[in-house]
């Protein structure tokens, strides 16, 4: 091959590889002149600098000396192509370009709130004792939340200050309504519904109009058991609740209980924990009072059983060491991604 | 309900120390709240339970004080110095509301003088959180915080008729009770009226 035939070559390949890269507006277009022009294997240079083996020796040195001008040429004019593409690319970079090397960036998990966590673990707790989850509604009616649990009319509890009354229930005239003040209401439906025994847990909301402070709020939780069965004694009351107690703070702990009174129980006790070197109450206990088995048709002859009722608010509060209840409902992420 | 160790100790002897007297009441289900120094007294201030109201007063917290303890409980002795006319011919009680009243009980102390309390009186008062009024009503809530049982002194002079009947209340009646406010009477409310007007 002679000189001038091989410098025909390199400026048909200079003229074509420039065109195309200047035209080239995609990465993809790009790449397909930079294989047809510039491969390794089978690319057109690689072609023409074979070529160069058949240049006469003589003439090889301004033939190696014109190839290398046109390979710059033709690697300048690709590296510009490039830039130029690249640099309209970044503009929206994750429309096109997916860079494996980046650090990810991750989903914001949600988690579940400490007191539902809670009340997850209370359930756990409780069922591996045989007790099956009952539910009931919030918004009561004095049957429910008072009259069957043996609080008569004129009980104190039955203040309109001291319970979240409806102003639905003075409009539809017959059936006075209410926020339920106790998990307690949840006994007497399944009560009313099921024959003894009975083996139940209830947890959920409750209402009462108490200032908001550290340790009040006007909404909490409760959860309440129930057992009502042939014989059942205070011992068992006991025995249950001390083997709650052992499973929730994970050491076998001693409970305490104080005489106290309830209206739907009798004898009625509070629970105290003990709790590093104190006793903590944690809620309210006592064995069902016959009156309570009367109203919703139980033969108190027949049969007895315990009620209690532990705040979870409380239980949640000691286990991690918090100090202020309205902590739980302010909804500050920072506070809840804690748990 | 808020009691005084000193006077306490009218009833029953405290060889206990306050602390410990406060832990065995509330583990007989008389949680204790706090207990506050008053003066040269203790206030230790108990919750009654619905179910004890034989325990909202002195007598009853000595009579529960003196059963843990084994000791003796001392109950004044009541002497009563009655004399004079015929109570029915100086003021008649009428109850007219039995299910709502059994049972309204008065009686009449003649020669009174108004005036301010002894030291003695005041100091318990004060123990218990009460202000001092006059020796009168005084002597009325100090008989409430003794034993538990709410008083009114009346005077008998402007009782209209010198007569204290226990009724239902009307439609449209109105009271002034003893904090000077006047408040509306809902039908129905168990009031003490004389002849004419609630008066309680």
């Amino acid at each position: 091959m002679g000189l001038a035939q091989f410098f025909q070559e390199l400026d048909r390949l200079a003229a074509d590889s420039l065109e195309a890269f200047s035209r080239a507006q995609d990465v993809a277009t790009l790449e397909s002149g930079r294989v047809e022009f510039l491969g390794a294997k089978s690319g057109r240079l690689k072609d023409v600098q074979k070529q160069l083996g058949g240049v006469p020796p003589d003439e090889r040195p301004a033939a190696g000396k014109r190839f290398n001008e046109v390979k710059q040429q033709i690697q300048s004019a690709f590296d510009s192509a490039r830039d130029r593409i690249h640099a309209g690319v970044t503009q929206v970079p994750q429309a096109h370009v997916f860079d494996p090397t980046e650090p990810g960036r991750r989903q914001r998990i949600g988690r579940r709130h400490p007191i539902t966590q809670t009340i997850e673990e209370l359930k756990d707790i409780m069922g591996r004792l045989g007790f099956a989850v009952a539910d009931g509604p919030e918004i009561e009616d004095e049957w429910h939340n008072f009259e069957a649990l043996n609080i008569p009319r004129q009980h104190p509890a039955r203040d309109p200050l001291e319970n979240f009354y409806l102003s639905v229930a003075g409009a539809t005239g017959n059936t006075v309504r209410l926020l339920r003040s106790q998990t307690s209401t949840v006994q007497i439906r399944v009560m009313e519904r099921t024959p003894p025994p009975i083996r139940i847990i209830s947890l959920g909301r409750v209402y009462r109009p108490d200032t908001a402070d550290a340790t009040h709020y006007p909404m909490f939780h409760q959860m309440e058991g129930l057992l009502i069965d042939r014989q059942v004694t205070m011992a068992d009351l006991k025995s249950v609740l001390r083997m709650f107690a052992s499973s929730y703070l994970g050491t076998d702990v001693h409970i305490r209980f104080r005489p106290s009174f309830f209206p739907f129980t009798e004898p009625s006790v509070e629970v105290d924990f003990q709790w590093n070197d104190g006793w903590t109450e944690f809620g309210g206990a006592g064995m069902v009072d016959p009156h309570v088995l009367q109203s919703v048709g139980y033969d108190p002859e027949e049969v007895t059983g315990f009620a209690f009722g532990l705040g979870i608010e409380r239980l949640c509060m000691r286990r991690h060491g918090i100090t202020d209840i309205r902590e739980f409902y302010k909804n500050d992420v920072r506070f809840l991604e804690q748990f | 309900m808020i009691v005084s160790w000193k006077w306490l100790q009218d009833y029953v002897p405290l060889k206990m120390s306050a602390d410990e007297l406060a832990h065995r009441l509330a583990m007989s289900g008389f949680n204790h709240e706090h207990t506050k120094t008053v003066g040269d007294d203790l206030a230790i201030d108990l919750e009654i339970t619905s179910n004890r109201p034989d325990c909202l007063g002195h007598l009853g917290i000595g009579r529960e004080i003196g059963v843990l303890w084994d000791v003796p409980f001392r109950m004044p002795a009541l002497e009563l110095d009655a004399k004079g006319p015929d109570i029915s011919t100086v003021c008649q009680i009428r109850v007219e509301c039995p299910e709502m009243c059994p049972r309204y009980v008065a009686r009449v102390i003649r020669n009174v003088k108004v005036g301010p309390s002894p030291d003695w009186l005041v100091q318990r008062l004060a123990t218990v959180g009460l202000g001092s009024v006059n020796n009168v009503v005084d002597v009325t809530n100090y008989v409430l915080m003794e034993c538990g049982q709410p008083l009114h002194a009346f005077d008998l002079e402007r009782l209209s008729g010198g007569a204290l009947v226990v009724r239902a209340a009307r439609k449209g009646e109105s009271m002034v009770a003893i904090d000077h406010r006047k408040y509306d009477v809902e039908p129905g409310t168990c009031v003490i009226a004389d002849q004419r007007r609630p008066v309680a």
